[in-house]
């Protein structure tokens, strides 16, 4: 079979703007989705970058995975460690196709840092290096081709949390362009079977833009000088779409994809200083009185029962007897008694006006088919995700409307987009229920690769 | 499928449970997943508790050295925390295993136990989590499982991706 696939990953692309609100800026991807089928594609829980990209390519889910987030639990510590890609165990769709012989191009799909020693067809890390001048591709020469054609390779958006507006989306275009026009060149000029890109641009605009061009956030002003610039971003991202799609191969099949969805900001939950508050969590000393990372403090470890960390989920921490170093809760019934207690006081978490906000505290054991690694013993869903958590104490209160981080509009949302089209893929409109487990076997269904990975992931054709 | 390690920790009970944590941690990085054989689970599990005797504790080294060795084979990292095992004992376990590294917790031994005489890795007690963590790596690359191209940051990489990510809300 001759036939090749075209994966063009969007991180963060909301379906209610691909496909609703700026669906007229995008006659590439309208015509994409009339000649084949489109829909949401819900995430996984946490809908984040690490785990969703990974759980699309392998079709294994966060706790099979044991990939939670960016950091997990270093086990039998209290410390973490960054995943990178030696904290995926599992076959991602580039290692399936290479077994058959078939050769993938990779461009910046999280978490690929570091890059293979080898493998069969091309791969540049993603955001996750540590910088341009790391080791970021495989084969190792291609970071010098792509040097000298592009310049530096742009890792991510530098000083991301800032009130320069105008400079930051600068930064983001000028990030998004460059990856495109490597993801180009690299099309054109490397053989391949699957070629697979995810530009990271749209993440950083939802989070840095988002109260400039939804009407439903507080903060949103009309008329101001930004309402326009979603629709110009999602429009720049088409224009590339119908660039690589005119220029793969007409036995081409194409994906259009995104890893999670984007909502309203409403605020920040201080996870570790409710759970301070709550009498959960004990420190040395006096709570400080400014907004101070939790790692920057001396916790009585003899006397904390739970700990928490921010995020666009909250993730609170259980310290048990025999699992952590200082535990002192007891596994079995009070280790249950107590998740259960604090899951059931988040439930009830309320906002400044007496409105109970809708917060889920999960765990790992009720939402994936295996459990490996380390999962916080509480996924905290807070308000919905119109919520983030927020790590540092003595924020002056539990819900704050201010970062310590710097400005940031949007959290993440439970699904985001999937377009198919091209060779292989019928005119089928509409989907709906496609999960993003789906994706690896349906990719491998259109290569005519065996997807023999024992997960609940289906192929959607 | 990478390989994995068999460690063998020899030294008092009392300090043996934290070595073990530490060295946990410090192969994680390196190796598909690790198990920690605790005192209690090889007594629990692993010794005949009909009778005691030196056959009955060789019989224990052997069958804990075996679980070990089964993580080891399929690409993980069996620890076993012990305070009573024989040089030959473990010698024999080096030759089966395809990688293999005795931790020598240094101080007051039980009777009975024989340190090795080259151990691969010494901790006094004083050292911290960095240090034993480096010491494990040393002795990991020491017999060939550790690829420096297999790491996932150092220090200076972590700081860097720590901050990119506090800096894009992540953490």
């Amino acid at each position: 079979m001759s036939r090749k696939v075209l994966i063009i990953g969007l991180d963060c692309a909301e379906p209610s703007l691909a496909f609703e609100a700026y669906a007229h800026e995008m006659p590439n991807l309208r015509s994409l989705r009339s000649a084949g089928c489109w829909g949401p594609l819900r995430s996984t829980l946490p809908p984040i970058t690490v785990p969703a990209w990974t759980s699309m390519v392998s079709g294994y889910d966060p706790g099979e995975l044991g990939l939670y987030g960016f950091r997990d639990r270093r086990p039998g510590t209290y410390e973490y460690d960054y995943a990178s890609s030696l904290s995926v165990r599992v076959p991602r769709l580039w290692d399936t196709l290479g077994g058959h012989g078939r050769r993938s191009l990779v461009f910046a799909v999280p978490p690929t840092y570091p890059p293979p020693s080898e493998m069969s067809g091309a791969l540049v890390s993603c955001f996750l290096t540590p910088d341009a001048g790391s080791r970021f591709t495989c084969p190792p020469t291609l970071r010098e081709e792509l040097h000298r054609r592009f310049g530096p390779y742009i890792v991510d958006v530098e000083d991301f949390r800032t009130d320069d507006k105008p400079a930051l989306l600068q930064r983001i275009r000028r990030m998004t362009d460059q990856h495109f026009r490597m993801a180009q060149w690299m099309m054109k000029a490397l053989p391949w079977d699957l070629f697979m890109m995810v530009d990271m641009g749209l993440d950083r605009f939802h989070h840095g833009f988002w109260k400039y061009i939804d009407p439903r956030h507080p903060r949103y002003r009309r008329g101001n000088p930004f309402e326009g610039e979603g629709a110009a971003y999602y429009g720049m991202l088409d224009g590339w779409i119908g660039r690589l799609v005119d220029e793969a191969p007409r036995d081409s099949a194409v994906i259009i994809v995104s890893d999670h969805g984007a909502k309203r900001l409403l605020g920040g939950v201080g996870v570790n200083e409710w759970l301070l508050r709550e009498g959960y969590l004990k420190l040395r000393g006096r709570a400080p009185s400014a907004a101070t990372p939790l790692a920057d403090l001396e916790i009585d470890w003899k006397r904390t029962r739970a700990w928490g960390e921010g995020g666009y989920c909250g993730r609170i921490h259980l310290n048990v007897r025999g699992r952590e170093p200082q535990g002192i809760v007891e596994p079995g019934r009070d280790r249950e008694t107590l998740l259960e207690e604090i899951a059931q006081a988040l439930a009830g978490m309320k906002d400044a006006s007496g409105r109970v906000i809708g917060t889920r505290a999960l765990r790992a054991g009720d939402i994936y088919r295996a459990v490996q690694g380390y999962p916080p013993d509480l996924l905290v869903l807070l308000g919905n995700l119109d919520y983030r958590g927020v790590g540092s104490v003595g924020l002056g209160g539990v819900l704050t409307h201010e970062n310590e981080m710097g400005p940031d509009d949007a959290n993440h949302d439970f699904s985001g987009i999937l377009v198919m089209s091209g060779d292989g893929v019928p005119a089928a409109g509409r989907l709906s229920g496609a999960a993003i487990y789906d994706i690896a076997p349906t990719v491998c269904k259109l290569l005519d690769v065996p997807y023999n990975e024992p997960t609940m992931a289906n192929v959607l054709l | 499928m990478r390989p994995g390690v068999l460690i063998w920790v020899i030294g008092s009970a009392d300090r043996l449970a934290a070595a073990g944590a530490a060295i946990r941690a410090a192969v994680s990085d390196h190796v598909a997943f690790v198990d920690v054989m605790s005192e209690d689970e090889i007594r629990e599990h692993l010794c005949t508790h009909e009778k005691e005797g030196a056959d009955v504790r060789a019989l224990a080294v052997e069958r804990t050295g075996w679980v070990c060795h089964l993580l080891e084979r399929n690409g993980g990292a069996g620890i076993a925390l012990s305070h009573g095992s024989k040089r030959a004992e473990r010698d024999a376990l080096r030759k089966k295993a395809g990688g293999m590294i005795e931790v020598l917790l240094k101080g007051a031994l039980p009777a009975g136990l024989e340190p090795p005489f080259y151990p691969d890795v010494e901790l006094d007690g004083t050292e911290s989590e960095k240090d034993i963590r480096a010491r494990i790596e040393a002795a990991l690359k020491a017999i060939g499982l550790l690829d420096e191209s297999s790491r996932r940051y150092n220090e200076d990489e972590e700081r860097l991706v720590k901050e990119r990510l506090e800096k894009l809300g992540y953490l």
